[in-house]
């Protein structure tokens, strides 16, 4: 019986189509450089990802029967894709005014268009909750054996062993812990936008929520944690317009019971010292965000960026205020003239540590007003996880986001037209 | 509706065939027309200015800010929004930065350089900031000079003022001071003549291009790329 099972998934293993085979390369395979690229500044080379898209793209030309569409009706990301084209034309714009261009966004944003084509033919309500339960659950074992020191982590470097330095912070199947912050960001945002569909997203909610945590990313855990409450009070808004006197006396009398376990058995004061004991939780209590504040708005009046002696406490905020660095010649480009504010100043850098600073000065006002039309229909707290993140971390740098990006909104999709869509 | 690449492609190379040789046109024969007729190519060119603060000049007291200060000045006399900016070098527009570069400076010439006149425009604008710099250090010594020749007057006033009053001077202590006074001015002095006759080491100046000028293929190539990405994306979202 057993065997005849085992048969049986073969046989289902063998007439997986070539597509989803690649689907899963794409999403599950961790980043790895085939080789590194002969540019300064570059860290990074060409990946598997790139080279299984490249694949798509060939074997779009050698389709005899039933020829994939390139695009339909009910395909999503087509406002991006028009976005793309903006770029594109402001960059023709800055070519002809001989500005430089990054040729590697200019194929980034190329692959991206490919990506986006290829994951509206494979991606649809029968494996796209399957494939991020699936991710959820390796991410959330790899994670945890790796901040038991059981497991290394592979990241754009290669493969590095639990006990080297950048290890103290879980990666996940993931490139980075950055990303396996944002990625499980936007996984426990889709799992709560697919709570009709998806059975128990509330423990994949969990599991997303532990490994955010477990990237001991800073902004983007902000974010996350004020998304949740924003849906929250969404649930609560929702309850209160179901009024009724018998549920608001079992709330009072559930704040009551609570409040007395809390004092009586002094638990502020435990939670206190169990917070104090972990390094994260701590130094996450010791930002001063009144003092970020302040360097924020020094930065954008007079340019100033503290150095490492004048930074207060370094140890918490100078990774923070060193990402200013990298937007400074964007900015100060931006600032040069006024047509710059209209469409940007083109792509020119290949890292800038914020998606906030990149999409303002790349494609100016004109693509701001796009990007705020293309996010109309996305939920709030999906944004609100975005933007906080974005403020110091260039997200769509990493395909990895963008293809988890294209998820959440392809659940958005499916929630949105209640699962009739393909 | 659905649109395949077979479709895509017959609507972008047949059906649209007009839109694709107008791009073609565009990228490859209007393109490198109007690049080598109507270019304006300032702001391609700047001027890299750095100060080193390690150098001989430095170790004297006296005009040891001076290439700190001279950021400064030369941001002030090149800036567009002052009237009375230095006549000489007008053509010039200086940006400081703060951070990692802020011993640094980046001054972008406002005058049509091309390939004719670049080398000799280039050349003889280092060349007046240099002399600039030069003025501008021997301008900040001259009063510490004039100030220890002063000190000398000072000193033999002093010494006479004591004979005709009949006081006893202390000569160990008039030479030892007259002494080191004459010193101090002899090492000012020829740190004055060794600004004047050398070439500064505080303050190198590069000559840095921009925008790399690509050449017009790879210009018209990148233009043909983006060109056809847009209308392939319009041949497959509006079918």
């Amino acid at each position: 019986m057993y065997f005849k099972s085992i048969k049986q998934q073969l046989i289902n293993f063998k007439n997986i189509k070539i597509k989803y085979f690649f689907l899963i390369l794409v999403i599950f395979l961790p980043k790895v450089d085939l080789f590194q690229l002969p540019l300064d500044g570059v860290k990074q080379g060409p990946r598997i990802d790139d080279i299984i898209i490249l694949i798509f793209a060939l074997s779009l030309f050698f389709q005899n029967k039933n020829p994939m569409a390139l695009w339909s009706n009910n395909f999503i990301f087509k406002n991006w894709i028009i976005f793309f084209c903006l770029i594109m034309f402001f960059n023709i714009i800055h070519v002809i005014n001989h500005k430089n261009l990054n040729l590697l966004i200019l194929l980034r944003i190329i692959e991206y268009t490919i990506l986006i084509i290829f994951l509206n033919n494979v991606l649809d309500k029968n494996n796209i909750y399957k494939i991020i339960k699936f991710y959820i659950i390796i991410n959330f074992i790899f994670s945890v054996l790796q901040v038991f020191n059981l497991i290394g982590s592979i990241s754009s470097i290669g493969y590095l062993g639990p006990d080297h330095l950048l290890n103290q912070r879980s990666y996940g199947i993931l490139g980075g812990s950055w990303e396996l912050g944002i990625v499980f960001g936007i996984l426990g945002l889709a799992c709560f936008r697919a709570r009709y569909d998806m059975k128990n997203y509330l423990f994949y909610m969990t599991l997303c929520s532990i490994n955010v945590f477990l990237a001991y990313g800073i902004t983007n855990l902000i974010g996350y944690v004020l998304s949740i409450i924003l849906i929250l009070l969404i649930i609560l808004f929702n309850k209160i317009k179901k009024f009724s006197i018998k549920s608001i006396i079992y709330s009072l009398m559930l704040i009551l019971i609570i409040s007395s376990i809390f004092y009586f058995i002094n638990f502020h004061t435990n939670i206190y010292n169990k917070i104090l004991s972990n390094d994260f939780l701590s130094r996450l209590s010791k930002i001063d965000f009144l003092y970020l504040w302040d360097v924020y708005t020094n930065y954008f009046t007079t340019g100033y960026i503290p150095e490492l002696n004048d930074v207060k406490d370094p140890l918490t905020h100078y990774s923070i205020i060193l990402r200013l660095e990298t937007w400074q010649s964007s900015i100060l480009e931006f600032q040069k003239n006024n047509i710059s504010k209209f469409i940007g100043i083109g792509l020119n850098e290949l890292y800038i540590e914020s998606l906030i600073v990149r999409a303002i000065t790349a494609t100016g006002l004109i693509g701001c007003i796009l990007i705020f039309y293309s996010i109309l229909g996305v939920p709030l707290y999906f944004l609100i996880f975005i933007i906080i993140s974005g403020i110091n971390i260039d997200l769509y740098v990493s395909i990895k986001i963008f293809i988890f990006t294209f998820i959440f909104f392809k659940i958005n999709q499916l929630a949105r037209h209640g699962n009739n869509i393909i | 509706m659905e649109i395949t690449l077979f479709e895509a492609l017959k609507k972008f190379f047949i059906k649209g065939k007009l839109i694709f040789l107008l791009i073609l046109i565009f990228s490859f024969g209007v393109y490198p027309l109007i690049e080598s007729n109507y270019f304006d190519y300032k702001d391609n060119d700047y001027l890299l200015i750095r100060i080193d603060t390690n150098t001989i000049e430095s170790s004297y007291p006296e005009i040891k800010e001076t290439p700190i200060e001279y950021l400064d000045r030369l941001q002030t006399i090149t800036s567009r929004n002052k009237s009375d900016r230095n006549q000489d070098l007008r053509k010039l527009d200086c940006r400081g930065f703060v951070g990692p570069r802020k011993y640094e400076v980046d001054c972008y010439f406002f005058i049509k350089l091309n390939k004719s006149n670049r080398a000799e425009e280039v050349e003889n604008y280092i060349n007046l900031i240099k002399e600039d710099y030069k003025n501008y250090q021997l301008k900040t010594l001259l009063p510490f000079i004039k100030k220890e020749k002063e000190k000398v007057k000072v000193r033999y006033d002093e010494f006479k003022w004591q004979e005709e009053m009949g006081i006893d001077p202390n000569m160990m202590h008039f030479y030892d001071s007259i002494f080191n006074f004459r010193r101090e001015i002899k090492l000012l002095e020829n740190l004055y003549s060794h600004i004047k006759n050398n070439d500064t080491k505080s303050l190198m100046i590069t000559h840095k291009i921009l925008n790399i000028e690509k050449d017009t293929l790879y210009n018209s190539i990148l233009i043909f790329i983006m060109l056809s990405f847009i209308n392939f994306c319009r041949v497959i979202l509006i079918n």
